[in-house]
């Protein structure tokens, strides 16, 4: 019977496929840093296929980006698994087309593949709590002079580079990692309602909000006609009338209130 | 560098307002279109935008300080910051009327003319298409 691997053998009772390219790629990140990275980049291929054919259906996009695009923007890949399968994909396209990658990039990017499956297995089988084992490096053969202090050279480069690009996508995003973007957006959400109530109540401001959504209307009529989205100009505009209708109706209803609040009033005091 | 990073923390507050009007933007995907044009087009730096959006400086403010905040912003700065705002209510080829109300708060805030407000929301589709964003439907 076949040893498995000390990093995916608990992949094996999930997906057998998974658990086997595991151990080819811990069996070439020393020898062969390229077709490690092959490995693993089919690997979070196999796992995002699955994961779309679940939450996606039938719409599977074509590309893997697109799809973990996708994926995450549904909320099933939290961004930091996101962000590893798509370094996983960056560096495995490289490889395929003939990138050279060291030794370091590919035992990283093991390294990530192994936390990738012990999420991806957690989220198959809705179990949660289990300890996640820890990652074993694979053993290095022997190497020659010189050759592991290049590697120690490589693995602080890589080190830094990873920083550099994590604290790249925190400046752009809108959220901090740590924030609790639910209860935030519902701060803002309870103020933007309160908002609505002093317009409704004390008179619109001096762009009511009605201009501005014929204005934005103008504007999505366009956006819908783009060829990337490729509505007929019919369609588009129709679209986006429909939208700004259901605006406009959303702000008599919120005048209807007031008035009706108005009248309750007048009725119980006079 | 203090003006800059109260100025991305003001903008990330007036982009949050408006991922918030859009409702699950906000809660299942980040994007990233609010720090690309923090640093494109508002010329903020990482250093800036990663402090203007630390918690301890942006979530003691309220969306009512923001507009204080950017009533108080030289004219090119409010219509940039207008620009953003709408670009990314446009993001998503969907427009809400908590979107509209923000947008329109915003603007009136910032005293800018009806026409000064077409601009901005030229700049916007421009900036959305040129993003290429994704619609919530896709």
């Amino acid at each position: 019977m076949e040893e498995l691997s000390a990093n995916f053998g608990f992949l094996e009772a999930l997906d057998r496929r998974l658990s086997k390219l595991g151990k080819q790629a811990e069996n070439y990140v020393h020898s062969d840093p390229e077709a490690c990275l092959f490995k693993l980049r089919l690997m979070v291929e196999m796992m995002a296929s699955t994961l779309a054919r679940v939450t996606l259906g039938n719409a599977l996009p074509p590309e893997l980006g697109v799809t973990l695009g996708e994926l995450e923007r549904r909320g099933v890949l939290p961004r930091h698994e996101a962000d590893n399968m798509h370094a996983i994909r960056r560096d495995g396209n490289s490889a395929v087309h003939g990138g050279i990658a060291p030794a370091s990039t590919a035992m990283r990017r093991l390294k990530d593949a192994h936390s990738l499956s012990y999420w991806y297995c957690q989220s198959m089988t809705h179990s949660q709590g289990q300890e996640r084992p820890e990652f074993q490096v694979p053993k290095r053969p022997i190497a020659d002079f010189g050759v592991d202090s290049q590697v120690a050279a490589a693995e602080t480069l890589e080190d830094q580079i990873e920083q550099r690009r994590r604290r790249t996508r925190e400046a752009l995003l809108l959220f901090a990692n740590a924030d609790d973007r639910a209860t935030i957006t519902k701060r803002y959400r309870d103020e933007l309602d309160g908002l609505d109530a002093v317009a409704a109540t004390a008179g619109e401001l001096s762009i009511d909000a009605e201009t501005m959504a014929l204005i934005m209307a103008l504007e999505l009529e366009q956006l819908l006609e783009h060829p990337a989205f490729g509505q007929v100009s019919r369609n588009a505009r129709r679209e986006a009338e429909l939208q700004l209708n259901a605006v406009k109706r959303r702000l008599e209803e919120q005048e209807l209130t007031f008035r009706e609040a108005r009248e309750r009033l007048t009725n119980e005091n006079f | 560098m203090e003006q800059d990073i109260e100025r991305a923390t003001l903008w990330f507050l007036t982009a949050r307002g408006m991922a918030a009007a859009s409702g699950d933007i906000a809660v299942d995907s980040q994007p990233s279109a609010a720090g690309l044009f923090a640093q494109a087009v508002l010329g903020l730096s990482e250093d800036a935008c990663i402090e203007g959006k630390s918690a301890a400086r942006i979530n003691r403010l309220s969306l009512i300080d923001c507009l204080s905040g950017v009533a108080a912003l030289p004219p090119e700065i409010q219509e940039k910051f207008l620009t953003g705002a709408l670009m990314i209510a446009l993001l998503d080829r969907r427009m809400d009327a908590a979107e509209v109300r923000w947008a329109s708060v915003l603007a009136s805030a910032m005293r800018l003319s009806t026409q000064r407000v077409e601009e901005c929301c030229l700049g916007a589709r421009i900036l959305t298409d040129m993003l290429h964003p994704v619609t919530r439907t896709s």
